[in-house]
């Protein structure tokens, strides 16, 4: 006797449907799962045959045999208990799988339903294999009920749902809360006092997406200025949304309360992280912080701190937008569309900017900590923005009445130049400033005498590399997007220019 | 403007009197008492010596007149002995420029000497100041030019030795600032004339040699450039950033924009601008006027 059930498996972020097969046949009694299973799924057994049990239900004394299907590519998680119970109590009972239905679920010994992580993912992977309904733990559902056009009911026991399966009562189809949203700490612009200049460069750097290094003495506000980046970006559209929230289920990140990340991620990983950790991957592969950040932005606080190993390793990820991975002959993809800010000192002691205080750093750590910027990730920077900290009496000197920008209004500037870039690249590959290329710049950066004349005479006086000049036209581009011009002006350029990135100067 | 009829009446001023020069002060045996007439303010001005012999050459003359232009065309007040030769055309040279002048006589503020300087010092008492620690009436004697001498280059930051003979005063005013610790210039010259000999001779044993004027201004720590030509290559918004950063030395952007009360995607151009005409120098975040 055989019987099929439908149910899914994870891939990197992507879920993927998967048959369970399972097979009752006279011989000695056995309970076998094969398909690649790893030790998780290899205990399911152990959980399945008291589940079974305490729900009131026989466990044959038979030959089992569960198959995975597709039986070649591995397996992971707790969420294949539910199907496979659910099959055998069927082959038992003699019913009918259900058509079109899809289960998914860890159970308890006593036949409760727990709740597993990537359900999201899985949903929509089933959703796509033309599934109608899916049965899955009562907790996941406000997740999974992200997907439309397909049914969603929670169950919270065995029992309740081989009730439904037999049609003996019905499990409502879950609609999604839609309604508690936690209200998020709320960071504004407008809470950092002073530093017009640097807010000037984040709404720069987020209407292209520029790379954008923050150096400034410890205190100046580096930190202060990144976390409130998300702020200024534009919302995420529902599509981004499910991206990035499957992420996150894959990760098993979601919370319980609010399961759906609506704002855009704001990750930033501390600098004892591992290659792995930042990048994604491992035994069994989990997306690093560069795909936790995807859609939002990624923050190295401390760059010089952090492994190089690791930060040169971030420079295919950020370039391509997402990070293959390799294993057991399947590529993995994972994304990773980041927009990255990085901090530094100025020099490993901090003091080097810092009038009132001294700098106690040696030369060589002086060449060593530029160097760290300099590395192969840092061609992914289109942007170095020098902070001061504020002098305190011209602050006080300023009128109580005069607030600087807020987070909405820079939003606004960023939303402008960004639909601006949508309309120009809709047929490249790229749809931000900062992946103008080579071909790029020259068709849509043309640039005209007296901002050529500008740009060379900078290359001299401002020793730029021809790398650098090319970063200065990109930001250029997004000043003059910003300023509703589409020919790119020598103010354009000139302001352009202030973000220069560091390379030979600032010897002192 | 100083009021000419004030600036003839001999006044006096001790060493007790705020109004005397703090710089002079500096050296061990400064004057107890100066008489001076005209305005003796501008020796609290960067004050520059510029010194030589009184035979000289038209190379020797012409440079002395230049040096002095220059100096006194950025503010710097121009300290001489009033003497024939060097001396006198240093103080023509910085009143021509409109600049300030100051003569230290070795006579009473009341008696020309040389007397052919007889123009010269009347146009020193109405745009310049005559310094002198002799009590007016004062005669002129070859013992008091090398006392004199102490409070030229005791009153100067720089002493520049634009030409001196062998055995000429301006050397001992040379020795003697480098005895008070301030610093010499000599312009170096031909080693075939005998006009050039002392100055070379102070380069050999370790004066600085002049090779062009705004040497004199780097080592006093200005802007080689002429403040008024410059600013008018500048547009107003330029000039009024010029202006900021030169009132408070080293500043950042954020400080600018709050400072001129303007937005940063308006300054942080025009700064660029400026670096690349090299008017401004820009280093660790911080904006400084090139010394240029």
């Amino acid at each position: 006797m055989l019987i099929r059930m439908s149910t899914a498996a994870i891939a990197g972020v992507e879920g993927y449907p998967v048959t369970v097969e399972t097979d009752i046949s006279r011989g000695m009694p056995e309970f076998a799962i094969v398909g690649l299973g790893d030790a998780t799924i290899r205990e399911s057994v152990k959980r399945i045959r008291p589940a079974i049990r305490n729900s009131g239900y026989i466990f044959p004394v038979e030959r089992l045999t569960v198959n995975l299907m597709p039986a070649a590519r591995p397996k992971e998680g707790s969420h294949f208990d539910l199907p496979i119970a659910v099959s055998i109590i069927l082959l038992m009972e003699e019913w009918e799988a259900p058509e079109k239905t899809a289960f998914l679920g860890e159970l308890s010994l006593d036949g409760r339903i727990n709740p597993v992580r990537g359900v999201l993912p899985m949903v929509i992977g089933l959703r796509r294999a033309g599934m109608r309904d899916i049965i899955l733990p009562r907790e996941n559902a406000e997740e999974a009920s992200f997907v439309k056009d397909v049914r969603i009911r929670g169950a919270s026991t065995l029992e309740e749902v081989i009730a439904y399966v037999e049609g003996a009562r019905s499990l409502p189809v879950y609609r999604g809360s839609k309604s508690g949203k936690p209200a998020a700490e709320q960071l504004d612009y407008v809470q950092v006092i002073g530093q017009e200049s640097v807010k000037r460069a984040m709404v720069i750097g987020a209407a292209g997406r520029h790379g954008m290094l923050l150096m400034g003495s410890p205190g100046c506000g580096k930190t202060m200025m990144a976390r409130r980046l998300p702020t200024i970006l534009p919302s995420m559209n529902d599509e981004e949304q499910m991206e990035v929230t499957a992420i996150y289920s894959v990760a098993g990140l979601l919370s319980r309360e609010h399961p759906i990340v609506d704002q855009r991620p704001f990750r930033s990983p501390h600098h004892s992280i591992t290659l792995t950790g930042m990048i994604g991957g491992g035994a069994k592969p989990r997306p690093g912080e560069v795909s936790l950040a995807h859609r939002g932005v990624l923050f190295l606080d401390e760059m010089g701190e952090f492994d190089m190993r690791t930060i040169d390793s971030l420079r295919q990820p950020v370039e391509e937008g997402c990070v293959r991975i390799n294993r057991n002959l399947t590529e993995l993809v994972f994304p990773s569309q980041v927009m990255v800010v990085v901090a530094s000192n100025p020099c490993k002691c901090g003091n080097l900017w810092d009038p009132r205080r001294v700098c106690t750093c040696s030369q060589r750590q002086l060449e060593s900590h530029r160097r760290r910027l300099a590395g192969p990730f840092s061609d992914r920077i289109d942007m170095h923005i020098r902070m001061m900290p504020v002098d305190r009496e011209l602050l006080e000197q300023r009128a109580e009445d005069r607030k600087g920008l807020t987070s909405a209004q820079m939003r606004s500037q960023v939303e402008g130049a960004r639909a601006i870039q949508r309309s120009r690249y809709a047929r490249e590959p790229y749809s931000f400033n900062s992946g103008l290329d080579e071909s790029g710049l020259e068709r849509y950066c043309a640039l005209d005498r007296e901002c050529t004349a500008m740009l060379s005479a900078a290359y001299e006086k401002m020793n730029l590399s021809m790398r650098g000049f090319h970063r200065i036209i990109r930001v250029a581009r997004t000043i003059a997007d910003l300023d509703g011009q589409e020919q790119i002006g020598t103010c354009h350029i000139a302001e352009a220019l202030s973000y220069r990135t560091v390379e030979t100067e600032d010897r002192n | 403007m100083r009021d000419n009829e004030k600036a003839t009446e001999i006044e006096v001023i001790t060493s007790g009197d705020p109004a005397y020069p703090a710089r002079l002060k500096e050296i061990k045996d400064y004057p107890r008492q100066l008489y001076f007439r005209g305005g003796i303010g501008m020796l609290k001005k960067r004050c520059v010596a510029v010194v030589g012999s009184r035979t000289t050459t038209t190379y020797g003359r012409n440079t002395a007149r230049a040096i002095a232009a220059r100096l006194a065309s950025r503010g710097v007040t121009v300290i001489s002995g009033m003497a024939a030769g060097i001396d006198a055309c240093a103080h023509e040279g910085a009143l021509n420029a409109g600049g300030e002048t100051a003569a230290v006589l070795g006579c009473g503020p009341d008696i020309c000497y040389p007397k052919q300087n007889r123009p010269l010092m009347s146009r020193l008492e109405t745009q310049g100041l005559l310094l002198s620690e002799y009590e007016p009436g004062t005669p002129p004697e070859y013992w008091r030019f090398p006392q004199r001498n102490r409070i030229i280059s005791g009153l100067s930051e720089v002493t520049v030795v634009v030409q001196a003979r062998g055995r000429s005063g301006a050397l001992i005013t040379a020795e003697l600032a480098a005895e008070q610790g301030r610093e010499v210039f000599a312009v170096p010259g031909n080693i075939d004339s005998q006009y050039n000999l002392g100055t070379n001779k102070l380069i050999q044993e370790g004066a600085a040699p002049l090779i062009r004027v705004d040497d004199i201004l780097d080592a006093l720590g200005l802007n080689g450039r002429d403040e008024k030509a410059m600013l008018t290559e500048l547009t107003p918004l330029e000039q009024q950033v010029w202006q900021v950063i030169r009132d408070r030395g080293e500043m950042g952007l954020e400080e600018i924009c709050m400072v001129l009360d303007d937005r940063p995607q308006r300054i942080s151009p025009v700064l660029s601008v400026m670096e690349i005409k090299g008017f401004l120098h820009s280093a660790s975040g911080k904006f400084f006027l090139a010394n240029r």
